[in-house]
């Protein structure tokens, strides 16, 4: 955590239209954005007034050039005195009404939890993503300011001038599931023998075109190709060693290139693409007469990295909402107000986004220490793994985090200390007091297709926790601490509630403004 | 926590008499007393009294096979002296019974009781007190009489001169509990009922200028050669959660597998087992008692290990479960715990160690430990000087390793 606490809080609904109240939540969010950027704490990267939109789209509703259907813009939370790298936040706007998906221009490649068109619902969608190494932008896109283009065949990437890995929120879109699956491949080698100087194979990442290859044994390669390195008495398992050095170490060596191999079995080349997406469905081309030597993919990418979760959804005209945004430099926490879809009156959803606090055996790997929780029903649930592709069904809570940068973001498990929740208020203070506490999680994924100097397993156990929102037991949805410093927000009723920081002056669910209160 | 942490691994071997299992006990007792007398020769205690134990005098203080040994219910109470970060003493009471010989709190031992119980012919036994005097001269204790014969009082605790109160350890000693009258219950540390046995023992023993710890095996012919099951026993200091002022942040338990399962009673007022306590700065100060908290949400299955890198060290985290004053106290110090890990299992650097049950990868208690000391295993050990064990002294500052962020628990202002 770092910074000023910033908030636009208990913002207020209530269009008696479910496309207007979620224009407006929409519209809301963006100015908190503009605010935060005002203060150095983020920076609007890109964005798109929405179908027939222009530039000047980014207003409520019922004011002149308001955000339109597939309006979406894009911020980065800017680096600072603690934090050397920044996340990106990307929201959109989605009516049903207009006719056209959420996959439609000018928000092209998108989906909202693994559809294109949901219902009656009019809704704000996300996803949230950091880039690992490089230039650290991971979000791609082209022209103006308000008419900004996203790339169609990779809606995130791996970022350029270095870039290693990318982190990804919703966990759909990352390394191996549903829409950001990576495509893999293999190379049988063979003696050094049976290979003859100049021949090649070529392989293409999809991102930074294709590299071609050569078999080098006198010590020359025609124009820009990679040598691969070898002499006559070299057996096939040395040739499948000089292969992953031409892939691994001389490729990168001469640019961005995201195809890694690894030792496979009986000598083979076992390879992957960094980059999730059917983007890196290329096939690999070679020229080596030998008919042992044989390439087959890369196949088996999937998606677009598209997919996004919902941060506000409403299906009916008649419910009111309310939503709060509170935000330091380092983190964001969205908690939305929902009716429908399995909420019910005063519930609330909740989405963090940012910093977490590693575990001190953690602390030293947990370099970019980034993740994002949300609850479709405060509070997150806990003690089941959290890391298939299933994580975007629209209720089941899910979660991310960045444990080794070396492997970007994978899923990530809840814990909650039930015993000691429950004992609430804590009655050994002369005065009972209610407790925060912060929400701890743990990697759920191993990393078994990957190579990586520390081995297979990168993700398993407690990584740390989200301190920014914590979680309280014993209170009730709206109510504050004496000071009103702290609000507490969940479902009705007693509970699991989260807690997040407040203005000390505002009695939640008391306003009346679509913009609400800041401080 | 202050001081150096200090520590000493014995192994007790089992005696060529009759019954061998009670002099097992008997070399336990004594190895605490040798390792308390340490302990006083680098001024972190100071022997308050002792006696001999029946029929005995000032001399006894050996092993079983010595001139003269610690006889049945021998006990001994140390001070643990106040330092620059504390400034109260807390006093340690240890006794041990023979049970062919007498049950437990018979004189010299009387008044005296483990777990509400004087015990039988079954049940040789050790168990402790602790016992802490707010005010005057702070010292809490009502014994009389001569080193190595001193007398018990009844009750054995009293509000020290001038002062105000004392909160006595097991819980059940303390204002609302069965023993306020003679203040005499003790929380059993372990006792031997297979008196046959023909294995050793092994005896840790861990502490700070603030905090002692004992960890044991239980040598039972169900549990043959193998010196892993490990039970522990703390008395000592907790570090209070954020916000929470606690004016004597004590907690006193005992457990048979390492530690206690989450959540479980520990230290009733009736004082049954399992012993314990905790002091409680809430409406009503007093020694209440106390549950605990493992992260266990996170251990679902084996294959939550440690991040592939090493083992985690969560906090336990202490509550007081008594009604009407629950609620989350502390961290112990000293003490933390891994899952799912293999007792005996040592950290890379030796620095800590694991102990618990031995049979698979569970919960485990982890203490600070030295590489330079080879702990027993599987093997009586070839002559009886290693009971009184290899001592060592820790780095200053392992609990480093431990989930720091854990103990950053808020509370709403």
């Amino acid at each position: 955590m770092a910074g000023t606490i910033r908030g636009r809080i208990d913002t207020y609904h209530n269009a008696l239209n479910r496309y207007k109240n979620t224009q407006s939540f929409f519209t809301s969010l963006y100015k908190f954005l503009k605010n935060l950027e005002v203060a150095g704490v983020t920076t609007e990267i890109a964005r798109h007034g929405g179908l027939t939109g222009s530039a000047a789209n980014v207003n409520y509703h019922d004011e002149a050039s308001p955000f339109l259907h597939n309006a979406w813009y894009v911020f980065r939370w800017n680096t600072n005195g603690g934090r050397s790298w920044p996340w990106y936040l990307y929201v959109q706007f989605f009516r049903n009404d207009v006719g056209s998906d959420t996959n439609a221009a000018p928000a092209t490649p998108s989906m909202f939890i693994n559809v294109t068109n949901y219902g009656s619902w009019g809704v704000v969608m996300c996803q949230s993503a950091m880039g690992i190494g490089g230039d650290q932008n991971p979000f791609p896109f082209t022209g103006t300011m308000g008419t900004n283009v996203k790339n169609s065949t990779y809606a995130w990437r791996i970022p350029a001038s270095g870039g290693t890995h990318l982190g990804i929120w919703p966990h759909s879109n990352g390394p191996d599931r549903l829409h950001g699956a990576r495509a893999k491949g293999q190379i049988v080698p063979v003696d050094g023998s049976l290979l003859i100087d100049g021949e090649t194979f070529t392989i293409n990442d999809g991102i930074n075109g294709a590299k071609i290859f050569e078999f080098d044994s006198n010590g020359s390669v025609s124009g820009s190709n990679i040598p691969v390195t070898f002499t006559a008495g070299m057996t096939k398992y040395e040739i499948q060693a000089a292969i992953i050095t031409a892939l691994n170490v001389t490729a990168l060596a001469a640019g961005d290139f995201y195809i890694r191999g690894w030792q496979g079995s009986g000598g083979n080349v076992q390879l992957i693409n960094k980059q999730g997406g059917s983007i890196g469905n290329n096939t690999i081309t070679e020229t080596v007469a030998n008919a042992g030597f044989l390439v087959s993919g890369m196949s088996g990418g999937t998606g677009t990295l598209q997919n996004n979760r919902c941060l506000f959804g409403i299906v009916n005209d008649t419910s009111s909402c309310r939503a709060h945004f509170v935000a330091d430099d380092d983190s964001l926490v969205i908690l939305s107000e929902y009716t429908e879809g399995g909420g019910g009156a005063n519930s609330y959803s909740g989405t963090f986004f940012g910093v977490y606090t590693p575990i001190p055996g953690v602390a030293t790997i947990a370099t970019k220490p980034w993740c994002v929780l949300q609850a479709m029903a405060i509070p997150l649930s806990d003690g089941y793994i959290n890391n298939n592709d299933n994580d975007d069904t629209f209720l089941v809570d899910t979660g991310v985090a960045v444990v080794d940068p070396a492997y970007g973001a994978r899923g990530v498990t809840i814990s909650r200390l039930h015993e000691i929740q429950q004992a609430q208020p804590n009655r050994c203070f002369t005065t009972p007091q209610y407790e925060e506490y912060p929400i701890f999680f743990a990697g759920t994924e191993w990393n078994v297709l990957e190579p990586h100097a520390g081995g297979g397993i990168s993700h398993l156990g407690v990584a740390g926790a989200v301190e920014f929102v914590r979680e309280i037991y014993g209170v009730t949805n709206n109510d504050t601490n004496t000071a009103k410093t702290r609000a507490y927000f969940g479902a009705a009723g007693v509970g699991y509630k989260w807690a997040i920081p407040w203005d000390g002056t505002t009695t939640p669910g008391t306003t009346t403004t679509r913009d609400g209160v800041n401080f | 926590m202050s001081g150096k942490i200090r520590g000493r691994n014995c192994v007790i071997p089992y005696s060529i008499n009759a019954e061998p299992g009670r002099d097992d006990i008997q070399g336990c007792f004594t190895a605490i007393y040798r390792y308390m007398k340490y302990l006083e020769s680098v001024g972190v205690t100071t022997e308050i009294a002792r006696h001999g134990g029946v029929g005995g005098s000032a001399s006894n203080v050996d092993f079983w096979d010595g001139a003269a040994p610690f006889l049945c219910n021998a006990w001994f109470v140390f001070r643990f002296n106040t330092n620059a970060n504390r400034t109260w003493p807390w006093y340690y009471l240890v006794q041990w019974n023979k049970a062919n010989v007498a049950n437990f709190g018979v004189a010299p031992g009387a008044p005296g009781l483990w777990d509400n119980q004087a015990g039988s012919y079954a049940y040789t036994s050790i168990a402790v007190q602790a016992a802490i005097g707010v005010g005057g001269d702070q010292n809490p204790w009502n014994g009389t009489g001569t080193m190595g014969t001193s007398a018990k009082g009844t009750p054995v605790w009293k509000v020290p001169a001038g002062g105000t109160d004392v909160y006595v350890f097991p819980r059940s000693n303390s204002t609302g509990g069965a023993h306020t009258v003679s203040r005499q219950n003790c929380t059993l540390l372990w006792n031997n009922t297979d008196y046959n046995t023909t294995y050793s023992s092994a005896i840790n023993f861990i502490s700070d200028d603030d905090s002692f710890m004992i960890v044991y095996t239980n040598s039972t012919t169900a549990n043959p050669n193998n010196l892993v099951d490990y039970g522990a026993a703390y008395n000592g200091l907790y570090t209070p959660v954020s916000g929470l002022t606690v004016a004597y942040p004590f907690v006193q338990w005992s457990a048979d597998q390492g530690y206690r399962p989450a959540n479980q009673a520990t230290g009733p007022v009736a004082g049954t087992t399992p012993g314990g306590g905790i002091f409680n700065p809430g409406v009503t100060a007093g020694v209440r008692q106390l549950g605990f908290s493992y992260f266990d949400e996170f251990w679902i299955n084996n294959s939550f290990r440690a991040n592939g890198r090493g083992v985690d060290f969560a906090p336990m985290l202490l509550v007081c479960t008594e009604t009407n004053y629950t609620g989350a106290l502390g961290f112990p110090q000293l003490y933390k715990f891994a899952y799912p890990i293999f007792s005996r299992y040592q950290t890379l650097g030796g620095t800590r160690k694991a102990l618990g049950s031995a049979y698979s990868p569970s919960g485990r208690v982890m203490i600070p430990w030295s590489s330079a000391v080879a702990d027993a295993y599987h093997t009586r050990p070839a002559g009886i000087d290693s009971r009184d064990g290899t001592t060592f002294i820790h780095l200053d500052t392992p609990i480093a390793e431990t989930v720091s962020v854990s103990e950053s628990l808020v509370v709403t202002p």
